[in-house]
């Protein structure tokens, strides 16, 4: 193959990592979005519009696009703040088609005959850059205070309620900066595609950056990665058997479902070696020595300084 | 006062779960709730934690009433507890676990994390989680995850957790529950450190011989209602709880 023929499988490939990496942080506090596509629409309508409509420079429509994808996900964050399971599923969807609709309805952005006319702004090292940004982000936010915090929301929403976490304040930011990664994707991904349309913003779009997301595993944003780079490579790897292609792509992820309920990567937990195929990547920090003897509480209890407690 | 009860009442549909309860804790005591299975003990613990709202009466913690007040800002304002059956977070390891009751006494945000601001913080909540857990006793264990400890680690964890939260009042229910011996006299051992450092407590236990050496003060709850109060000594002696611990000796 070709440089000319592989460039859109490359940039499709880093596209939808921007967008896995921004579903992966929206996950990160237990609620697994339905609206990827759809804030990824309103990054890209968002960008279109500035660029098109208003003459704004590539760069600031494509912050301006992530800030208001942002906005759009804390206000997803706000509506299922309380809801679990089915409903949280099911509210995500709606908020999702809900947005397509109105991009349907919706004249000044095109509606049912899509936004054309987007200038070709976007480069496979525009691609290359957005997917930086988005992996710099997710990894900071990974082992970040809130991004443990998030993860402890996940894990337990009542145990992190009861050691001082706040639900709400976790779930807004999780989505916020879920949102800005994706909205920077799909404004990337506009001035590329030069056309917008609301079919882009459904749910079956959405589907297959969930799917990405638990076949590489939710637990750390290696899995998405992974996941993403092997989902979206993979189709395109199998072309030669065109027919069997969708069978055999389902197969894959149903074994991988089935072998591996947590995806196929895990995370390292603080402290833990790393290790691949069995080899030791980083030493794991030390194992502390039993302590002796009877030590004075290192917390300050009832709120006095340490030691003044024990004294007494 | 550093926690008042005043004529608290929880139900749940015709159960009265919790009828009329009062009872306070001074700074620094060690107070125990005890009663039969489904006296209401739990119930009482978390209508007291904010997760559930009672139908009648208040509670006030350092003089405020906690009534409406979120889970979270009742941690933050000092209220520490450990769940009658564990709750670790899964995925996370011990060492990381206590680091999570960090979060609401630390400040870095997202941009803190973005310009690599957040290190220094970081490094001191890593600090103070190696060091509680030392304290109780798992430090050998803090990278493991709560699935590869035994029972008694998974609990000192968990009381480790609710300590790095800085609490005035740490509330306990049954932190020996289905523990061997051995494990329990481990968590027991650790519940006595904490009465000589200082901590107020609020207990839940069954085992009569740590409630009498361990608090200051019993509350007896038999059906959701308050039947006796009042210091080891007066507890043993009293007839009713005799009667709701052992049933009527003739
Ligand atoms: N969430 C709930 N919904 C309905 N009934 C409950 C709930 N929680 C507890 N109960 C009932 O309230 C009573 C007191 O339970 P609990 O407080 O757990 O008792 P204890 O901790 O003293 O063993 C029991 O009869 C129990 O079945
Ligand atoms: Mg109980």
């Amino acid at each position: 193959m070709t440089y000319a023929g592989l460039e859109p499988v490359l940039i499709f490939t880093l596209l939808n990592v921007v967008m896995v990496l921004g579903l992966y942080v929206t996950a990160m506090s237990g609620q697994l979005s339905m609206a990827t596509a759809a804030i990824a629409g309103v990054g890209g309508y968002a960008s279109a519009v500035l660029t098109v409509k208003f003459g704004w420079a590539f760069l600031p429509a494509i912050l301006m696009a992530s800030l208001l994808s942002a906005l759009v996900g804390v206000a997803l964050a706000l509506v299922t703040l309380k809801m679990r399971d089915f409903i949280l599923k099911l509210t995500t969807l709606a908020f999702g088609e809900a947005l397509a609709v109105l991009a349907f309805n919706w004249d000044y952005i095109g509606g049912a005959n899509s936004f054309t006319g987007i200038g070709l702004k976007t480069t496979i090292w525009t691609c290359v850059i957005a997917t930086s940004v988005a992996l710099y982000v997710a990894w900071r936010f990974d082992g970040s205070r809130l991004g443990f915090a998030a993860r402890a929301v996940r894990d337990d929403p009542i145990a992190a309620g009861a050691m001082g976490v706040s639900i709400a304040e976790v779930r807004g930011i999780t989505f916020a900066v879920g949102g800005a990664v994706v909205g920077m994707g799909g404004a990337v991904q506009g001035h590329y595609m030069l056309v917008i349309s609301p079919h882009e913003l459904g749910f079956f779009i959405s589907l297959n950056f969930i799917i990405f997301l638990l076949f590489g595993g939710l637990q750390t944003l290696w899995g998405p990665l992974f996941g993403a780079i092997l989902l979206t490579a993979l189709p395109e790897m199998l072309r030669f058997t065109s027919e069997y292609r969708l069978i055999l792509y389902g197969l894959i992820i149903t074994l991988v479902v089935l072998l591996r309920p947590n995806g196929m990567l895990t995370r390292v937990p603080t402290g833990r070696e790393w290790r691949l195929f069995g080899y030791v990547l980083t030493p794991a920090r030390p194992i502390a020595p039993p302590s002796a003897g009877v030590k004075p509480l290192p917390v300050a209890a009832t709120g006095r300084p340490v030691g003044q407690a024990a004294a007494q | 006062m550093l926690l008042e009860v005043t004529e608290l009442t929880k139900r749940f549909g015709g159960l009265i779960a919790v009828n009329a309860v009062s009872f306070a804790v001074a700074e620094r005591e060690v107070v125990s709730i005890v009663g039969p299975n489904g006296a209401g003990k739990t119930t009482l613990f978390n209508v007291i934690t904010g997760l559930l709202r009672p139908e009648a009466g208040d509670v006030r913690f350092d003089g405020r009433s906690t009534l409406g007040v979120a889970p979270h800002r009742l941690a933050t304002m000092g209220m520490g507890r450990t769940f009658q059956n564990i709750r670790l977070f899964a995925h996370l390891n011990a060492l990381e676990n206590v680091m999570i009751a960090r979060t609401a006494r630390t400040r870095a945000g997202v941009l803190d994390a973005l310009l690599w601001r957040d290190r220094a913080e970081r490094a001191r909540t890593v600090e103070q989680a190696e060091a509680l857990l030392d304290w109780v006793g798992v430090g050998a264990n803090r990278f493991r995850m709560p699935s590869e400890l035994p029972y008694g680690d998974q609990r000192r964890v968990e009381i480790a957790r609710a300590l790095a939260l800085e609490p005035r009042l740490l509330i306990l229910d049954e932190p020996t529950a289905g523990m061997v011996a051995r494990e329990a006299h481990g968590v027991i051992d650790l519940i006595g450190r904490l009465r000589d450092g200082g901590m107020t407590l609020l207990l839940i236990e069954h085992n009569m011989n740590v409630v009498m050496a361990a608090s200051d003060r019993i509350v007896v709850i038999n059906f959701g209602e308050r039947i006796a109060e009042g210091p080891p000594a007066e507890i043993r002696a009293d007839p009713r709880v005799i009667e709701a611990y052992l049933g009527v000796e003739e």
